[in-house]
């Protein structure tokens, strides 16, 4: 494992948040800020900290719609960002697999 | 990074989607209820049939499919307002079951009364649409069972095709019993344990 270079792996996705949040979102289609929270486990602030990351590289987009007068975030993976997971994926698998 | 944390991050990846895509887990109460309404309408029709009530012949069946379209209008927005993530299978799954019961009430209605298709073979049309219903379900579901009742479906339309009469208002009536409200039974206990873990 000498020849990997680590500097492959995207760095927007190298984080553990991150991360977390572009597998929810592979995973389904569509997720409202609440569910990442859920799934992610983290606050609010951290959560919207990294989703702001992730939509200013472009993978991820967000929808603000109210259901009643509550303000819902909905966030999707774009295909710039499915694609940049797949990336991430696959270099891990190399890793893995010693190439 | 070296290779078990390469192997863990894998892993870690693999739970979080897995735990993500259990969002979309179906009830089985649409297919309860709509498998109650057809019997319901079948039932009827026979008795309307065997004791010749000619003038509201067509009503049970509009006022049974009306009943359920909206059971499905009112539920899904009310879902969908509950629903936190919606998952691409779900959309799926959605457009085959709207698309299939859109096809039904056109072959129960406009076909009906437009003389296009013969009464007696109402029954079988829809079982061959049910079965495609049925069998992408499954698929979609990864549940072969689900998709194994499309067999069922198919044959029973088969059955209907070639020997049509009276009979085909029970064979209707069993299969949605067995192999409509029954899976649905299944499917609501399946998703009731599965939302309790």
């Amino acid at each position: 494992m000498k020849d990997f270079d680590y500097h492959q792996l995207n760095d927007i996705i190298h984080s553990r948040i991150r991360l977390a949040i572009m597998s929810v979102l592979v995973a389904v289609d569509e997720a409202e800020f609440n569910f990442l929270k859920d799934k992610v486990k983290t606050t609010d602030g951290n959560l919207s900290v990294h989703l702001r990351k992730l939509e200013d590289a472009g993978y991820v987009s967000v929808t603000k719609s109210f259901v009643g007068r509550k303000p819902v975030s909905t966030y999707k993976i774009t295909s710039k960002g499915r694609k940049a997971f797949e990336a991430y994926v696959e270099n891990l698998e190399k890793l893995i697999k010693g190439k | 990074m070296d290779e078990k944390q390469a192997l863990q991050e894998l892993n870690y990846i693999k739970e979080i989607m897995h735990d993500s895509r259990k969002a979309f887990v179906e009830n089985g109460i649409g297919y309860i209820v709509w498998g109650i309404l057809i019997v319901l309408g079948l039932i009827s029709s026979y008795i309307i049939v065997v004791y010749n009530i000619k003038n509201i012949y067509g009503l049970n069946w509009i006022i049974l499919v009306a009943v359920g379209w909206l059971f499905s209008i009112i539920g899904s927005k009310k879902e969908r307002r509950k629903r936190k993530a919606t998952t691409f299978a779900e959309k799926i799954l959605g457009a085959v079951w709207f698309s299939s019961g859109v096809a039904m009430t056109i072959i129960g209605f406009i076909s009906f009364t437009s003389g296009a298709i013969s009464g007696v073979f109402i029954s079988p049309t829809i079982s061959v649409i049910l079965g495609i219903a049925f069998f992408v379900s499954g698929m979609v579901y990864g549940a072969k069972w689900i998709t194994l009742l499309s067999i069922g479906w198919w044959a029973g339309a088969i059955l209907m095709f070639y020997w049509p009469g009276m009979q085909v208002f029970w064979i209707m009536s069993f299969m949605m019993i067995f192999l409509q409200i029954v899976p649905g039974i299944i499917l609501y206990k399946q998703a009731k344990t599965e939302l309790a873990k």
